[in-house]
């Protein structure tokens, strides 16, 4: 009998997890598992535990019961093949940083970590900067690389965001939110990038709240209303009928969480 | 020889111009991260939270050895910490309301013990707690050239300028040697956390330090400063650039600026103008809000700005 290696195994793979805020439950035994290679929409109305789900997979929130497992291993051992991008209002586009600055935190590694650029003027902190320079200009944002992020508009600090993503050049991406604030021109612009990266082998697990898109741009999705309401492909999962009951007041649970 | 004013400089100014100096310097640069995070409120906190603990140790030791004072200090932090925390999780309370709930009450406890204690203790009074005590660091100076060659003229130095230059110079070799990591954890949190980069123990060594600090400066300068420096110059740095490495340079410029600037405006600018010298503390304070001022009034990043739109707002 042959083992089966760690990459016959899906990319992120959900048992029985439920998630509890101060007693009250924010996400109920919720199992899935992200097939590799496909984009995966995580739909749900407010509250419905959607960034909860890639919080808790990830480990930084503690789960009441259950696990998630990376291509069969705990997120720890398999942080370096996973990019995640947290909502943009998460932090403040007024901090002090250049678009170039932030996307360079993608391509980091242990030791980069520690000491300035301007002590490390190695070949391969040269490399990163290369490489943090060409994430950008991918995106479409090279003439913006050194501007300070508070002068970037909402769909601009948006890319950075994925930019930073694509820097890390991980095997899964877990996107909160990603086109919050991105206007449609550039919302086609990012899904042809992110269906190029599944082509190549690399997953999407992304929170989306516009059901319209989420139908006719993923493979996949995950309807939650506190519980899962269905999983499987997009078309299917977002039917009417399943959409109505995830979306009926009263499904969720009784406090309001995001 | 040396000429009399050299020595009496050496002897009055040096060792207070060191302190008030460094302190500012090291005040500025930790502050200067907690205005990034938005919590300078925190910083503030801290600073009044510490003077009851502060004070019960020199009660039980009779001294102002920094040793047991920082124990002091760190134990009232801790405890107003977690009394914050406590009042956050049971209470249902915002945030910034408990902070101002617990170190309001810290600080006044601090103040009853002092007064309390005030008859038996010349060392330790409300004024030297708000103001420091800069003038008591003088310095038994050589009076001849041979004898600052003498390493045990050096010896009868006071210890607080020495132990604040020392801090300012452990800040910031920590501060830049983990520059891109203290950048990460303090722009985006939960990316930091998902490289596995420990934004918690990041930001609590970052208080520690600040703690740290306080305390040393609390004991040579006083608390008015301590909390001015703490906010005012990185608040006047974020106003004039929009990098990070030359906002946190500039913060600790400002804040050594306003410690030197301030010191010869209290001893020598203030009794030429009104004839009498004032609280070094309170000018370098003063002095740091005013450069704030000028900042905000003068920047044009503080009239017009482009902004990013926000969703949903």
């Amino acid at each position: 009998m042959i083992l089966r290696s760690s990459e016959d195994r899906a990319p992120l793979a959900l048992r029985s997890l439920s998630v509890a805020y101060r007693g009250v439950p924010a996400l109920w035994d919720v199992s899935w598992e992200a097939r590799a290679g496909s984009m995966t929409a995580i739909v749900g109305p407010n509250g419905a535990g959607k960034s909860t789900l890639l919080n808790a997979a990830m480990g930084a929130l503690r789960p009441l019961a259950g696990e998630a497992f990376f291509w069969g291993q705990p997120f720890a051992e398999a942080r370096s093949r996973v990019a995640y991008v947290p909502q943009r209002e998460s932090v403040d586009w007024d901090f002090p940083v250049t678009a170039l600055e932030v996307v360079e935190m993608g391509s980091a590694r242990r030791l980069d970590w520690l000491l300035p650029a301007w002590v490390r003027r190695g070949a391969a902190n040269r490399g990163h900067r290369r490489e943090a320079r060409g994430c950008l200009e991918e995106l479409g944002l090279g003439a913006f690389a050194d501007r300070p992020i508070g002068q970037l508009s909402g769909g601009q600090q948006q890319r950075v965001f994925l930019a930073r993503a694509l820097a890390q050049q991980a095997d899964l991406l877990l996107l909160d939110e990603p086109f919050a604030g991105v206007d449609s021109e550039t919302e086609d612009a990012l899904f042809q990038r992110l269906r190029r990266l599944c082509s190549e082998g690399t997953t999407v697990v992304a929170v989306h709240h516009d059901l319209e898109t989420a139908r006719s741009r993923f493979d996949d999705a995950v309807l939650l209303s506190g519980s899962v309401v269905a999983t499987g492909p997009a078309t299917e999962v977002l039917s009417e009928e399943n959409v109505r009951r995830a979306f009926a007041p009263g499904s969720r649970s009784p406090r309001q969480l995001a | 020889m040396m000429p009399p004013e050299l020595h009496e400089f050496l002897t009055l100014d040096l060792m207070p111009l060191v302190a008030v100096t460094a302190s500012a310097a090291t005040l500025a640069l930790l502050g200067s991260f907690l205005v990034l995070r938005r919590q300078a409120m925190l910083g503030d906190a801290m600073a009044h939270s510490v003077l009851p603990g502060l004070v019960a140790a020199f009660l039980v030791t009779g001294s102002r050895d920094a040793g047991p004072m920082f124990l002091g200090a760190t134990a009232a932090a801790a405890l107003s910490g977690l009394t914050i925390a406590a009042i956050i999780r049971h209470g249902r309370v915002e945030r910034s309301a408990a902070i101002g709930l617990v170190y309001t009450t810290m600080f006044a406890l601090g103040v009853l013990l002092l007064e309390l204690n005030g008859g038996a203790n010349v060392d330790l009074d409300v004024d030297c707690v708000l103001s420091g005590q800069l003038e008591l660091m003088f310095w038994n100076a050589p009076t001849t050239w041979a004898e600052v060659l003498d390493a045990s003229s050096f010896a009868g130095m006071p210890p607080q300028p020495l132990r604040l230059v020392g801090l300012l110079i452990a800040s910031a070799a920590a501060v830049v040697l983990a520059w891109p990591l203290l950048r990460a954890v303090t722009f985006d949190a939960a990316f930091a956390r998902s490289r596995g980069l420990l934004p918690a123990a990041t930001s609590a060594g970052l208080m520690a330090l600040t703690t740290l600090a306080i305390v040393l400066s609390f004991d040579a300068v006083g608390s008015i400063l301590a909390i001015a420096l703490l906010t005012c110059p990185p608040a006047t740095a974020r106003l004039l650039t929009d990098r990070m490495g030359p906002y946190v340079m500039l913060s600790v410029g400002l804040g050594g600026a306003a410690g030197l600037l301030g010191y010869g405006l209290a001893t020598r600018g203030a009794p030429l103008l009104l004839g009498a010298s004032v609280d070094a503390s309170g000018a370098v304070a003063a002095l740091s809000g005013l450069g704030l001022i000028v900042a905000a009034v003068g920047s044009r990043r503080g009239r017009s700005r482009p902004r990013a739109p926000r969703p949903g707002l």
